[in-house]
């Protein structure tokens, strides 16, 4: 079989599509006018509930930060998961940036590259999540405790923060698109969060750059 | 655009939608979903064409970029508007011509298609609906020699595979 007989094939469909393919005029004009759910739309949705529980998460911490401002332990941990919570609001403001930006009329290649792009960016914020790590055994650390817990509590305290600090640096260093290709356990440790649509997305821009490639 | 001359353009492309539909989906009811969502978005996009493009290109570039991103979506809920009863946007009548044969060779072509990957389906579709490198290129956002490269090794893999189940059932 040669190659154009493929599209002598192909010219086949068109013929019988002609004859027998009914397209409903009325209907149609339904789509147009109900306004049809789009893929983007729903997107969009997701991000702006990421963005008002992130909102009150944050007004939330404002408040806890009040309480513990003089303590300076518990203020600095706060002042952290502030900036962090902040960081991944405006993440998720600058994907609906993106989103509505990206036209269907564009070429194929960067429309798609786009939308995986945004899809795969969650890995980002996984990224800030594990900067807070050691903050999260600093968080309770009053003034109180440090004074009554003396050398014991600091024994126990100071290893605990270190060990967190690290793992939180070889997290925040090695979770990366380009890793999460590269390197099995980052892969795994990304789809483990269970979000299948980040594994598919970047799986896709891989395939993207490989179409790329003549 | 006027709704009319939407209407006319829908009607005079009803044949690649529903191709592009059929090759990206298996099932009647998310063939329904796509195509519904890629007439909304042509009929959304149409207030922003540009003239200075060729009409062809902006459509296969839309319906595309729709097509495979609700094929990444795996059909979201509440993508699809019901119309109620057993109403359907379009209808695939039988009306066979007892040419047995053909039917059968674009039943073949058609699930060779739905098993490509996603960008090479639309880079195959393209090639198929005779466009030519510069066009498909153009329409992609790769380089014509990397359109060459592609397609002649999708083709040949057709090829080997065409004539292998010809073969089985010889």
């Amino acid at each position: 079989m040669s190659a154009d007989e493929f599209q002598e094939i192909w010219k086949a469909y068109d013929v019988k599509l002609d004859k027998s393919l009914q397209l409903n005029l009325q209907l149609l004009k339904e789509v147009q006018s109900q306004k049809a759910k789009s893929v983007l739309r729903s997107f969009i949705a997701s991000r702006v509930i990421g963005i008002v529980i992130g909102t009150l998460f944050l007004l939330l911490l404002g408040v806890g930060f009040w309480y513990v401002r003089t303590q300076p332990v518990m203020a600095v941990s706060f002042v952290v998961f502030i900036t962090c919570t902040a960081i991944a609001i405006l993440e998720y403001i600058r994907e609906i940036g993106v989103i509505r930006g990206i036209s269907y009329g564009d070429n194929i290649v960067d429309t798609q590259r786009k939308l995986a792009g945004v899809q795969s960016s969650i890995i980002g914020m996984l990224r800030i999540s594990w900067v807070q790590l050691p903050f999260w055994s600093t968080f309770f650390v009053s003034n109180e405790l440090l004074q009554k817990g003396g050398r014991g509590f600091l024994m126990i305290e100071i290893p605990v923060v270190l060990f967190l600090s690290i793992v939180a640096v070889i997290l925040f260093k090695n979770i990366t698109i380009e890793n999460a290709q590269k390197k099995k356990w980052v892969k795994s440790m990304i789809r483990g969060t269970g979000i299948k649509s980040v594994s598919r997305a970047m799986d896709f821009m891989q395939e993207i750059e490989d179409f790329k490639k003549d | 655009m006027e709704q009319a001359d939407f209407l006319r353009l829908i009607q005079d492309n009803k044949g690649i939608l529903f191709k592009i539909s059929n090759s990206y989906c298996r099932n009647r009811d998310d063939r329904e979903d796509l195509m519904q969502e890629m007439i909304y978005q042509l009929w959304k996009s149409g207030q922003n064409f540009d003239a200075n493009y060729k009409f062809s290109t902006w459509m296969y570039r839309i319906a595309l970029n729709v097509a495979i991103s609700y094929y990444r979506q795996q059909r979201r809920k509440g993508l699809h508007i019901a119309f109620g009863g057993d109403l359907h946007l379009m209808e695939l009548e039988d009306r066979s011509d007892g040419a047995v044969e053909m039917e059968e060779k674009i039943d073949l072509l058609q699930q060779f298609i739905r098993d490509l990957a996603e960008l090479d389906k639309a880079l195959m579709i393209l090639y198929l609906e005779e466009k030519t490198y510069r066009e498909i290129a153009e329409i992609l956002g790769i380089t014509e020699t990397n359109v060459a490269t592609k397609l002649s090794r999708i083709k040949g893999r057709l090829k080997q595979q065409f004539f292998k189940i010809t073969n089985e059932f010889l």
